[in-house]
This record gives C-alpha cells, sequence and structure tokens, in this order.
C-alpha cells in the first residue's frame, strides 16, 4: 500500500461526564490543547499552523440557544484573532454523525491539496437541558415519527424487535453488547461508566420502550468534546514520527424517517459507506483489526456486525454469544467502551472513535489495547441511520 | 417556543385523512404526500413532476413492529403510550396504537385507523395548537369478541 495522502498528527479528548463547571467552550478548549500538544512530539505546533477548522455539534443550538459557534470558539483557542490568521471554522451537523462527519470535511479538506493542516473538533453539553428528549428527537423526522411521539430509543425498539422477529436474536444476546462494552469502559480512564455489569443488570434495568431498556442505551446527558488534528501526509513527519494515516472515509444517507425504508433491519446507509471505503482502500473486513461502531442501543452494534460485513444479516446476535466482538475476539468491538460506557456526547461522538482509533493503532491504548492492531474502522450514525460516515484508519506497519 | 399554526395546517390532509401521493408512472406511494404541483416520484423524478396523484392509504393494516414507550418520552407525552409501524398495503407508516389491551400487541395484529384523535396541545402552559392525528386500533375477530364476552359474564 502507498502512503495515504492525510495523517492523522495528534488527539485530545476530555472525560465524558456531567461537565456541571464547564461550558461548552471550555470543554473544547480543554481538548483542543491536549490535541496540540499530543502534536508537538517532534515539532511544537502552533495555532498560526493550522490552516481551517471543523466543528461537528448537533444539539448545541438548542440547548444552550446559541448558533454560530464557529467563531464564537475560534476566537478563544486564537484562531480568529489577532497573532493567528483569522482561519475558518465550519460547523458540521448531522444529528448524532456530526463529528464524524466533521471529521469527513476535514479528510476532504485536506485530500483536495487546498489546505496542509485542519483541526477538527466535536463538543455536545447535554447536561445543561432538562427534558432532552425533545431535542434528541430532532434526529428523527419531526413531523411524522416525534410528533407521534417517537423518540430516538423508541424508533431503536422498533428496529430492535422485527429483528428478534425475524432472526430470532435474544433479549440475552442484546444484553450482552452492554455488559461487553462496560468491561471495555472499565479500562478507559476517560469513559463516563468505568463498572462492570452483568446480564442480570441489563434485564433487571427499568423499560425505557419495549423491549429496550436503560442498561441497552447509551447515557441521556454525556458532556465532553474531542479533538483530531490532521495534515498532509508529507507534513506530518515533521510533528510525529507516528502518524496514523487515514486509508478512507465515506458518508452516506437513507430516508430520514424509519417507515420509508423497505427494510427495517439493516441500516442501508452504513452497507453503503462500508462499501464505499472498502472499495477505496482496498481491502476486505477481514482486514479490519478493531471497530469502534454506534452503539447508542444495543441494537445498533448487533446491525453494525452486519451491514459492515463481518457476519452474514440475522448472524449479528450469535456473534456476540460467540465472544467474536469482544477485546480478544477475532474482531473486537468497541475496545473503548462505545457509546453505551464511554458516553455520548452527541456532536463529539464520531471525533472521540478516531480518539480512540488513533490510540489503539499508536499501541497506546493500555488495558483495552487490541493486541497488534494496524488497521481500524470507526463507523457513526445520525438518528435511526439517515446518515452514516465510516472512516478506515491505518498505522504505518499496515503500509 | 412554538410553531406557526400554518406548519401543523399544512399537514392536515396526511395526519386526518391518511393522504399519499402514487406516482402514475411507476406506482410508488409516498406518505407524507409530495407537495402538490412540484411534487416528485423519488424513483422517477422529473418525468414524474404533474403526474403524481393524491391517494388515501387504506384504513386497515397490520403491524410489522410497535414499541410500548414507557420512559424517556418527550416532555408533553404521557407514559406509557404504543406506537407501532403499519403495513397498509401500499405503503408502511408509522402510528400511535389507541384503544388497545397493551399487553395483547404483537407483529401481525390487524388495526385500523381511528380518528383522527387528540395528540396534545403544543407548549408548556398548553395555550398553543391543539394537535390531532389518525390513530390505530386493534381490530377484533368475531371470534376474539365471542371471547371477552363469555369472560366478561363469567
Amino acid at each position: 500500500m502507498s502512503e495515504p495522502g492525510v495523517a492523522i498528527i495528534g488527539v485530545g479528548m476530555t472525560k465524558i461526564k456531567e461537565h456541571w463547571d464547564k461550558s461548552i467552550v471550555h470543554l473544547l478548549v480543554e481538548s483542543g490543547l491536549e490535541a496540540m500538544d499530543d502534536a508537538s512530539q517532534k515539532e511544537e505546533i502552533h495555532a498560526e499552523n493550522i490552516d481551517i477548522g471543523f466543528l461537528g455539534i448537533a444539539y448545541a443550538g438548542s440547548v444552550l440557544n446559541q448558533r454560530h459557534i464557529g467563531p464564537m470558539l475560534a476566537e478563544q483557542v486564537g484562531l480568529a484573532s489577532a497573532r493567528a490568521y483569522h482561519i475558518p471554522v465550519v460547523r458540521v451537523e448531522s444529528a448524532d454523525a456530526s463529528g464524524g462527519f466533521a471529521f469527513f470535511q476535514a479528510y476532504l479538506a485536506i485530500k483536495s491539496g487546498e489546505y496542509k493542516i485542519a483541526v477538527v473538533s466535536g463538543v455536545e453539553k447535554l447536561s445543561d437541558y432538562q427534558g432532552i428528549t425533545y431535542i434528541t428527537s430532532s434526529s428523527l423526522d419531526r413531523e411524522y415519527e416525534a410528533s407521534l411521539g417517537g423518540t430516538p430509543h423508541a424508533m431503536a425498539a422498533l428496529i430492535t424487535r422485527r429483528h428478534m422477529h425475524e432472526f430470532n436474536t435474544t433479549r440475552e444476546q442484546l444484553a450482552l453488547i452492554a455488559v461487553k462494552n462496560h468491561e471495555n469502559g472499565f479500562y478507559n480512564p476517560k469513559a463516563q461508566f468505568r463498572k462492570k455489569i452483568s446480564i442480570e443488570d441489563v434485564l433487571d434495568s427499568e423499560m425505557i420502550s419495549d423491549p429496550l431498556r436503560t442498561y441497552d442505551f447509551a447515557p441521556e446527558t454525556s458532556d465532553g468534546a474531542a479533538t483530531v488534528i490532521l495534515a498532509d501526509s508529507r507534513l506530518a513527519k515533521k510533528y510525529t514520527d507516528d502518524p496514523i494515516y487515514v486509508l478512507a472515509c465515506a458518508g452516506a444517507s437513507d430516508s430520514l424517517a424509519l417507515h420509508n425504508r423497505k427494510n427495517f433491519v439493516e441500516l442501508k446507509s452504513v452497507v453503503q459507506a462500508a462499501k464505499n471505503v472498502y472499495k477505496k482502500a482496498n481491502i476486505t473486513p477481514r482486514k479490519v483489526d478493531f471497530v469502534e461502531a454506534h452503539d447508542f442501543a444495543t441494537i445498533y452494534e448487533i446491525l453494525a456486525y452486519e451491514d459492515l460485513g463481518f457476519v452474514k444479516k440475522g448472524k449479528g446476535g450469535k456473534a456476540i454469544e460467540e465472544e467474536l466482538t469482544t477485546l480478544k475476539g477475532e474482531i473486537p468491538f468497541n475496545p473503548s467502551g462505545g457509546l453505551k460506557a464511554r458516553g455520548h456526547p452527541v456532536g463529539a461522538t464520531g471525533v472521540a472513535q478516531i480518539v480512540e482509533s488513533v490510540l489503539q493503532l499508536r499501541g497506546k491504548a493500555d488495558g483495552r489495547q487490541v493486541k497488534g492492531a494496524k488497521i481500524g474502522l470507526t463507523e457513526n450514525i445520525g438518528g435511526t441511520g439517515a446518515t452514516a460516515v465510516i472512516s478506515l484508519l491505518c498505522n504505518g506497519d499496515a503500509l | 417556543m412554538s410553531s406557526s399554526p400554518a406548519r401543523y395546517w399544512r399537514e392536515l390532509g396526511a395526519r386526518y385523512r391518511l393522504e399519499a401521493s402514487k406516482c402514475t408512472i411507476c406506482g410508488a406511494v409516498y406518505y407524507p404526500p409530495v407537495t402538490p404541483c412540484l411534487g416528485m416520484c423519488q424513483a422517477c423524478r422529473r418525468k414524474s413532476i404533474g403526474k403524481m396523484k393524491t391517494i388515501r392509504l387504506p384504513r386497515r393494516g397490520k403491524i410489522v413492529s410497535y414499541t410500548i414507550v414507557r420512559d424517556m418520552a418527550p416532555p408533553d407525552f404521557k407514559t406509557p403510550y404504543a406506537i407501532a409501524l403499519i403495513d397498509l398495503g401500499e405503503k408502511t407508516i408509522l402510528g400511535r396504537l389507541t384503544d388497545c389491551n397493551l399487553d395483547e400487541l404483537h407483529i401481525g395484529m390487524e388495526v385500523e385507523a381511528v380518528g383522527p384523535r387528540r395528540l396534545g396541545e403544543q407548549g408548556k402552559d398548553k395555550s398553543g395548537i391543539i394537535k390531532y392525528s389518525m390513530m390505530f386500533r386493534p381490530i377484533s375477530t368475531e371470534k376474539e369478541v365471542e371471547v371477552k364476552l363469555k369472560k366478561l359474564k363469567d
């Protein structure tokens, strides 16, 4: 494989939790500074070196009643002030996939040759709002899903029941996804939940939307930010000896409303985006060493096993039962703990998946390290899969 | 924060009468209906402009999947309530279930449209638009009615 054109030279992330004492700007600066330090291994990188910024935010506009967040943040980190030149910052919104799509845009900006270094951040502060479901339901069709009482949780439940009906997927298999992700999250110092749980904990937790319970879902309120610095590969070695390369990145769409799809147990956007990245990188799923998947609900990880091409449609439940996707399994899923345990600060999630993948590919993921990982895949979806964005990353050993 | 009445009003055909659009070229059905004069079929695109016919969806259908929302509902929704993907033959839509025993819901259950029924009022003080929507209820077969009556007598 020849050297891909785009590399990641620095990553940073706040702890994911309810940050009562910190504002959205505070969180972003924290993750941004960590990424800048991380990118300064060989030579210090300065704000002046950055050409463009992308910011993934889904709900901050509604939660904080503040839009026009790009310049607000650029100003705080000195990217829109006198010393640095006044760089553009593009805000990207694609519901839960906002962070992944912001990364996608940053990738394209470098890939096109127009810019040499780009910064991409994702952030969300859900704890600043009470009764967040009204706002998160805006990732669905407001008029024909949310207005009838459809919530992201309820829509996941509709998919789950159908999957159970068509493929005999069991309640226990679904629970195992949450158990596995909590197990992994235990070893992630930045995860929101660092607590191992049992199948019984999941099955005894409160019913949210039949048949899914509290422990089937990512936490309702996660605050946090994540930042990644991308550079033209030819420049990357100036800042780091260990650049992580972006092999491919692709996005895809599907109908906004679930009922407008022909098939309720397959996310066509994921299937399409996966097909595109495998083709662009000229690899098969077999080459992938680990996946950071979008397990907003346990069912979505099962769908990911199938739609990303690791198992046949309908065999996702069996895959977790046979421990195919545990940390020591054939293809570990969500070594970070996933949305379930790491947390789901919506706009930051897609970027946090990249941060985790970079740590894994550098071999710096400590207790949750996937042994010998060379290629990682991130899957970030919006709503019920109306949007999907998938990235393939690799380290120097894969080239 | 409340939406303008127009936003609600222009959806009435779909909400109250289950109106949908049918492409007269390929037969595809869309719910809610496409814009009356400029709407297109997603498959036939430009060729279908002006050839989309407004139809009413059948009022009877079968449950494809359902869920009972017990928690994490938006602020103005009283739990529990049930929603379902309902196959109306020509089109599957998302519907709110009503007049039903939540424990008896199942995939394949036959339901019929009823209403429009009251969904709720807009705004925290409930002073805004009162929203209605067609809802769906189980169709009891004669046999089921017989069994229920017998139970009541016993």
